[in-house]
Formats: C-alpha cells, structure tokens, sequence
C-alpha cells in the first residue's frame, strides 16, 4: 500500500535531513517500509508494503490532517 | 442534410522495437558508504541507441527511464538513496533493510531526453552494507502516432510484452505495472497487460492514447524499494506494447 501526502513544501533535502524525517517518520509509523520526497512536487510518499491496510490510512489521515491523500494498491488508486 | 465526409488513413501498423536491457553484477559487491556519497555509485547518459525504434516515427512521444540497483544488507539498517537528474536532486527516499537481506531500487525517470545523465546514489547506516547490480532500460510513453488526425478507429494493441527482462543475479519479478489507455486526455479507469482491442481512442495533446503505470501514473520521478531473502533483483517492470494497429480518422 502507498500512501502519498501533500506536504505543500518543494524543499530539496539535505542527507542530515533525510537521516532526521526518517527517524521521524519511523516513529511514528511503525509499519513503514521506506518513503520517498519529492523536492519537485512536495510529494511525500509512504510504503507499507503489499497489503492494504485501512487502519494505517487512519492513522496517517490523523496525522496529516488537512494534507490532500492518494492511497494506491497495486495500480488502484483513491483520492481525496 | 450535409453529412460530413470522414477522412480516414491507411491501416497503420505501429512495431515497437526495445533496446536490450543494459545490465551489470559487479565481480566483487561495493560497499556502501555511511553518508551520502559525492558521486552517486550508478549513472547512465541516455543515448539514441538505448531508445525503441518504431516502424512508423510517431509524431510524439515521452521516454520513460528504468534503472535497477541492488544489493545486500548484513546488519538490519535503513538504506537512503536520492535519484538525480543532470546533477540535480530529483528525489530522495529511504528502505528499512532487515539483517542478511537483498534489496533492489527500481527507480523511474520521467520523461528524460537523449543525453541527460540519470543517476542514483546510495548509502547505508551500517558499514557492511552493499552494491553489487544495476540496470538500465528505456520505454516508451504518452504515444501521437498523427498529428492530425488523433482520432484513432480502431486503435489495437495487437503485440504486448513485459519490460524489462532481467537476467543477472538471481532475478525475480516483484511486480508488474500495466498500460492505461487515455482518450481525449481523460483516464477511462481500464487497464491491460495483454493484446487488447479498442473501438476508438483520442489522442490528447497531454497523454497520447496511452501511459504506462510506473513512471508516469505511479511512482513518476520516484523510486520503490523492495527487499527478499534470496532474490537479487527483486524488481518492477511494466507490460508494454510491442505492436499497436489502427487507423485515423478525421471529420471536417
């Protein structure tokens, strides 16, 4: 399941700061996988792995509250 | 009544042609470092002779750039990498790696041009992780066969294939995206990976009649990690058209 968040930034990030937002992100989602910033876009996207999982949708809709979501599994998307 | 007179071309046959996959396993695996490297480990220039070749010359058309990099992880850690373009950073991202695990990069590069340098670099934060495969290949995106007309009835993806075919290492396929046809720029929520015939279809300026699933509608100018116990690469791959047949038509 992936998870993109619209972090409204198009910042390029730094290997400290990647090395900081990892540590950061992993605490508080303990079931990601890997993730991926887009300095282009602002996109933040989050990997959990194949199956998809409606309570890590919460989870992450509770912890980016107001920022535009796209959840994919394999090839199907939702948008809101 | 005035009828109008459609004006229709001769039956098209669109083959595709596919560059072989470029592909290295190092001799003797690299190992990462603990910070992010000056020179990223694994780069290729686009070249015209790693682009498809077409029986027809479309009128358009994007490039869609896979490169694979893999390797293992002794000691569980985080692997970070950051995909650049011409030097510049395109995006960054990080893996969890468990201990004694192979994992694999398949990152996409959207819409890049002939002589454009693609890179990845990567590092770890255990001193005993490491590199030891890459590869490269170019597909093909967002077709125009006409300029005018873009009508196209029918439009038949009559030869379809799954790209890359990886070879090295110990190869597995983790998944494999599909092509999306669009008509009139509008995504018409059907997908396909096997020959597969349509009435009509409308190429729009943005997406042609066609975008393929990694690259472009996910994962476009990003990366996917994937890990596994024994394969090495563990990748992605797209099905892809490798003949289109069609006609054009157009009403004055």
């Amino acid at each position: 399941m992936i998870v993109t968040v619209d972090t409204g930034g198009k910042q390029d990030l730094t290997a400290s700061q990647i090395a900081a937002l990892d540590s950061k992100l992993r605490s508080r989602l303990p079931k990601l996988l890997n993730w991926s910033y887009s300095p282009l876009t602002g996109e933040l996207v989050l990997g959990f792995g194949d199956a998809p999982d409606e309570t890590q949708i919460a989870d992450i809709e509770a912890k980016a509250e107001g920022l535009r979501k796209r959840v994919e599994f394999l090839g199907a998307v939702r948008e809101w | 009544m005035v009828r109008a007179t459609p004006v229709l071309t001769v039956r098209k046959v669109l083959n595709i042609t596919y560059q072989s996959v470029q592909e290295t396993l190092l001799g003797t695996p690299e190992t990462l470092p603990t910070s992010e490297p000056a020179t990223p480990q694994v780069g290729y220039t686009i070249a015209s002779g790693d682009l498809p070749s077409f029986s027809i010359t479309p009128y358009s058309k994007q490039w869609l750039a896979y490169i694979y990099v893999a390797g293992k992880f002794v000691t569980a850690g985080t692997l970070s990498w950051r995909m650049k373009k011409n030097g510049s950073s395109v995006r960054p991202g990080t893996a969890s790696v468990a201990a004694n695990t192979y994992y694999t990069i398949s990152a996409f590069f959207s819409n890049p041009s002939v002589v454009d340098v693609l890179e990845i670099a990567l590092w770890s934060n255990q001193t005993d992780s490491n590199w030891d495969y890459k590869a490269y290949k170019i597909l093909f995106n967002r077709p125009i066969l006409m300029n005018k007309p873009r009508l196209l009835l029918p439009c038949n993806f009559t030869g379809m294939d799954n790209r890359p075919v990886l070879t090295l290492g110990n190869p597995s396929v983790q998944a494999t995206g599909v092509c999306i046809p669009y008509h009139d720029n509008k995504y018409l929520y059907y997908n396909f990976t096997s020959p597969t015939n349509f009435t009509s279809l409308y190429a729009g300026s943005t997406y042609g009649f066609m975008i393929l699933q990694y690259g472009d509608y996910s994962k476009a100018n990003d990366a996917t990690a994937n890990t596994h116990a024994s394969y090495r690469p563990y990748y992605v791959r797209n099905a892809v058209p490798t003949q289109i047949v069609m006609r054009g038509v157009q009403v004055d």
